[in-house]
């Protein structure tokens, strides 16, 4: 297939997200299709996917939209890698109950938030995340709502993911593309070997 | 409303693991976590009470709202908090300011992050900063000052203190957390 990998999760009713897709959390929740979307299983535990029918690259975007349910953190994932039930990467929630957007970091399948910020949450909008080097961005509705550095997890897919969150729709992830980059500062250059 | 920098225990929440005091008070924050370490530098978006009641934690080092500062007489205090987070403080003078130090602890932040990334594994564990480097971790740890793009040789008899420091310096900072440019 071809960038930027699609989703409208348009199909029957199952108890997965079918062959392009990778369970990442089958330990505590499924990610599943109910009604023509993508919905998690169980409330009160992780559910996570990731889009295995194209390579991600490593600086990436990822997109979804949120429907209303009532509660509960959903949203998509960047860098996922891994074991499932064991896997790494970040992840970027919306509560439409609590109207919160947080991003989260998710090492050996275990998530602690690193963010938090309050937005005026609406059935329908688009909640968007991005990670280049070391830098991952929140986005909804257009606006940067908040971002953090994390060195950690350098490569890895895009996906979506739930925490009782229920319904996400057409997921899209694809490649971000810098003007130019700049790996390293002009002091680095310079940067001797290590002092004794 | 002012930013604040805080470094903070990483304590349970309902979803998996969060930074301590501030979601219960509600308010906006922006964090960065220290590898494996139950430890995380946050910046947040605070009123004057909020800092009064979260500074008064015994688990919070906060810094000053004047980042310009220097630390001066506060030294010993600043290091004391730095060496029980396994963070090398021995560096540190009366002369630099908190926004040095802040620096400077986001390069130390993404070396430990790179360094849990790459190998799944806490460099704190059953250790203290004074142990000496074995040679597994001295590969290990040029291994990760290459994926910054720095050639770094880890001299035999090196202490965790003395390398994590001599690579920090040459791992890129963070030009600014939510909003305050470092």
């Amino acid at each position: 297939m071809s960038l930027p990998a699609q989703d409208n999760f348009n199909r029957a009713d199952a108890g997965n997200l079918g062959a392009n897709w990778t369970e990442m959390a089958p330990a505590t929740g499924h990610m599943t299709i109910a009604s023509n979307l993508c919905s998690d299983t169980v409330a009160g535990f992780f559910a996570m996917a990731y889009w295995n029918a194209d390579s991600a690259p490593n600086d990436q975007y990822a997109f979804v939209t949120r429907i209303l349910f009532g509660g509960g953190y959903a949203g998509l994932t960047l860098r996922l890698s891994g074991s499932p039930d064991s896997g790494n990467g970040y992840a970027v929630l919306v509560n439409d109950s609590t109207n919160q957007i947080r991003i989260y970091k998710i090492t050996a399948g275990v998530a602690t938030q690193v963010t938090n910020d309050s937005i005026s949450f609406v059935s329908g909008q688009v909640m968007r995340g991005e990670v280049t080097g070391s830098t991952i961005k929140a986005i909804y509705n257009g606006a940067l709502i908040q971002s953090t550095v994390d060195a950690s997890y350098g490569s890895g897919q895009w996906g979506v993911a739930s925490f009782g969150g229920k319904m996400l729709d057409d997921w899209e992830g694809g490649a971000l593309v810098t003007a130019t980059q700049v790996p390293y500062q002009p002091w680095m250059q310079a940067a001797p070997v290590m002092a004794q | 409303m002012s930013v604040r920098v805080y470094i903070v225990p990483v304590v349970a929440d309902v979803v998996g693991f969060t930074a301590k005091y501030f979601n219960d008070l509600g308010v906006s924050w922006t964090g960065q976590l220290y590898g494996l370490e139950p430890v995380m530098l946050v910046a947040a978006d605070v009123t004057g009470p909020q800092h009064t009641s979260i500074a008064a934690n015994g688990d919070v080092a906060a810094f000053p709202l004047n980042l310009d500062a220097v630390i001066g007489a506060n030294l010993a205090t600043v290091q004391a908090q730095l060496e029980s987070r396994d963070m090398p403080s021995d560096w540190v003078d009366a002369s630099m300011t908190y926004r040095q130090l802040l620096k400077w602890l986001t390069r130390l932040f993404a070396l430990v992050q790179r360094i849990t990334g790459m190998y799944d594994l806490d460099p704190f564990a059953n250790v203290t900063l004074d142990t000496v480097i074995g040679p597994l971790w001295a590969s290990r740890l040029e291994d990760v000052a290459a994926s910054f793009g720095q050639t770094v040789t880890v001299p035999p008899g090196a202490t965790i203190r003395q390398v994590f420091k001599a690579v920090a310096d040459l791992v890129p900072s963070t030009p600014a957390i939510r909003g305050l440019v470092l």
